[in-house]
């Protein structure tokens, strides 16, 4: 099990490998409309998260999510199954 | 060394693509020991599906499908994910007498819904009987299939438990289609280009024997989507027309992990291979020291590359980055198509490095007229582009002045195409085929270009086309999204892209604002920009202009490309004044 604050720091200190402009992630942070990443980009995010946690997150899943907040709880899902 | 999945090489003699339907190729590649291998995410084996037994497969399947009493020619969607079932389907389909119809499988972040619009929109295109989607689909498409008129809708497993039929198969023949595609037309307006079998077979010919010399010892390797011409038809349809084994990786898997392709090729002695430039750009930039020690790709005869403008720049880096590995430049395989012409158009002569040619940047954008210039030459501005080769057989080329004159070499024009492999038109869409198709035959690419030595060279795609990591996007698309905001009339909008300070396309949104007060005006570039991205998975740079600024042509309609050039001035004037003010000193471009 990880805590939602370690899930919050990891999407965080990936996306800063990605875009080190990108500064404090809060669980309410829009990856799309703040963040402005492009689809090449989320892709390398989604990558180093299943590295980092040996999981395989499904393609349908992220058709909706849209804040860190929210990919936490699939995170949270798919690592509790 | 094919790491268990089916052999290179086995004893059929290759014939390539001399069969009058899809069907009848698939009959002859299942003679043989070939076929489709299906990697995971992680680089493994996880599907081995010779020709033989995808073909047994097949008609088991199409014998279920007979059954439920189509309409012969009826359309099936599939959500065309890299699986075996995408493969399984699509022959059932030509074996029971059922047009597929591939549709992308692409979630963006936060794109459900968006993907759900854009799936019915297909569907209310194509108007099927039937649509077969994958399992992290199926509840998507069942969504976008809501209230339409569809007889069966479900996974693959569904179709497998429906009756078998006694009925002799009948495939689809040679003058009934083979498929259609939706790569061309934008997601708000979808246009499926109807391809006979006739046309594919033909087109298959010119790139086995013509382009690619396919040979017995090849093996192809691909992560292209099937959704897409170049995937569908260069990586599905060509290696079985020619009796070759592929092995495939999922698209999101390469984007996700872009050195897989390399390995794949190592692995598997991959020699034939095609990509976008993105896709080489992607590899050379990910590539580790290491990588070089365990890659040998010197088996890579065949590196296709097309689908976009080509920039010299990205195709020279992945040739450095991977010489180590064993790849010889000379494998780049310049091409030009489209899913018009079924895909290919011309192919460049096989074993050549890539060959550039190096114009006056000034007198083509002016005169439209290409002058050679030294790659060195100082005080002018230089064009670089890729010479794509002449056309494949029975396909003519001409280019054409705006009043339809013909030109003739190294002066620019929109680039037109007939022969046999040329598309029957756009399904349902007559007016939309007239303009494009000319009575005697003649297909209007819509890209402009110029001949020299009788072989093209692309300056533009698809006027106004904007092309992002390999991905076509429509102007209109944006724009669309653009009037769907409150402040935003109709024509308040033009999108267009720049190419970045490091060579990058990017694409650039003009609207027309009348809200004076800033923290209005800051808050609608944000939702512009967050629209884009959760409807087309771009970023979008969002310029507010005052009313009346956006250029219109001669006859009234907005012009993308005056919109573009305003930009690019008004970027100029701010970095004049940005350096002039750090007291930095001007260099003019």
């Amino acid at each position: 099990m990880h805590s939602n604050t370690d899930l919050l720091a990891l999407i965080e200190r990936e996306l800063q490998n990605i875009k080190p402009e990108i500064e404090k992630l809060r669980e309410d942070t829009d990856l799309v409309s703040d963040l402005n990443l492009d689809s090449v980009q989320v892709l390398e995010m989604c990558t180093a998260i299943e590295d980092e946690l040996d999981v395989s997150i499904p393609v349908n899943r992220l058709g909706d999510v849209r804040t860190a907040g929210q990919l936490i709880a699939v995170l949270q899902d798919i690592t509790s199954e | 060394m094919a790491n268990n999945g089916t052999p290179t090489t086995h004893t059929l003699p290759l014939c390539a693509a001399r069969f009058p339907t899809l069907a009848a190729a698939l009959e002859y590649a299942s003679r043989g020991e070939t076929g489709y291998n299906f990697y995971n995410g992680r680089g493994q084996l996880y599907c081995k599906l010779p020709y033989s037994e995808l073909y047994a497969q097949a008609q088991q399947l199409a014998s279920r499908l007979v059954g439920l009493g189509l309409e012969r020619g009826s359309r099936m969607i599939l959500v065309a994910e890299t699986c075996p079932d995408f493969v399984r389907f699509f022959y059932a389909c030509q074996l029971a007498g059922i047009v597929p119809v591939p549709v992308p499988a692409a979630v963006h972040l936060g794109g459900r819904e968006a993907y759900i619009q854009q799936l019915r929109k297909l569907i209310q295109s194509a108007k099927p009987e039937l649509a077969m989607a994958p399992e992290d689909y199926l509840e998507m498409l069942e969504t976008a299939c809501e209230d339409l008129p569809l007889q069966h809708v479900g996974g693959a497993d569904y179709f497998d438990q429906l009756e078998q039929s006694e009925q002799t198969l009948e495939p689809l023949g040679t003058e009934e289609l083979a498929y259609l595609q939706y790569t061309s037309g934008s997601t708000r307006f979808p246009r499926g280009v109807m391809i006979k079998q006739k046309a594919v077979m033909h087109n298959l010919n010119g790139i086995l024997q013509y382009g690619q010399k396919m040979n017995e010892h090849d093996r192809c390797v691909s992560w292209l989507p099937y959704y897409h011409d170049m995937g569908l038809v260069g990586l599905v349809l060509a290696p079985m027309a020619s009796q070759r084994s592929v092995d495939y990786i999922g698209t999101r898997e390469f984007a996700m992990r872009p050195r897989l392709w390399l390995n794949l090729m190592s692995q598997t002695g991959g020699t034939v291979s095609f990509s976008p430039p993105f896709g080489y750009e992607l590899c050379a930039r990910r590539v580790r020291p290491s990588d070089l020690e365990r890659l040998d790709l010197s088996a890579w005869r065949v590196a296709g590359v097309g689908a976009e403008t080509i920039r010299p720049s990205s195709l020279s880096n992945f040739a450095n980055a991977l010489q180590e590995a064993g790849f010889d430049r000379r494998a780049f395989l310049a091409c030009y198509g489209m899913a018009e012409t079924s895909l290919a158009i011309s192919f460049a002569p096989l074993e050549r490095d890539v060959h550039i040619e190096y114009v006056d940047a000034d007198r083509l954008g002016h005169e439209g007229v290409a002058v050679s210039v030294k790659p060195d030459a100082e005080d002018i501005r230089i064009n670089r582009f890729v010479r794509c080769g002449k056309s494949i057989p029975d396909l003519d080329m001409e280019i054409r002045d705006s009043d339809g004159h013909v030109l003739p070499e190294k002066q620019c024009g929109t680039i037109f195409v007939r022969g046999p492999s040329v598309m029957s038109g756009y399904f349902n869409e007559p007016e939309i085929t007239a303009e494009a198709l000319s009575e005697d035959g003649w297909l209007n690419t819509g890209d402009m270009g110029y001949l020299v030595d009788g072989e093209i060279i692309i300056t533009g795609r698809q006027k106004d086309m904007i092309i992002i990591n390999g991905r076509n996007i429509w102007p209109q698309d944006l724009e669309f999204l653009a009037e769907c905001q409150p402040e935003v009339r109709p024509e308040d909008a033009s999108a267009f892209s720049v190419t970045d300070d490091n060579g990058q396309e990017v694409a650039v949104m003009v609207v027309q604002c009348r809200q004076a007060d800033p923290a209005v005006r800051r808050d609608l570039a944000e939702r512009l920009r967050a629209s884009v991205q959760a409807e087309v998975g771009i970023d979008c740079r969002i310029d507010l202009v005052p009313p009346h600024t956006l250029p219109r042509t001669s006859s009234g309609k907005l012009s993308r490309s005056g919109a573009k050039k305003d930009y690019l001035q008004r970027l100029d004037i701010q970095r004049v004044v940005a350096d002039s003010s750090s007291g930095k000193r001007v260099v003019a471009a």
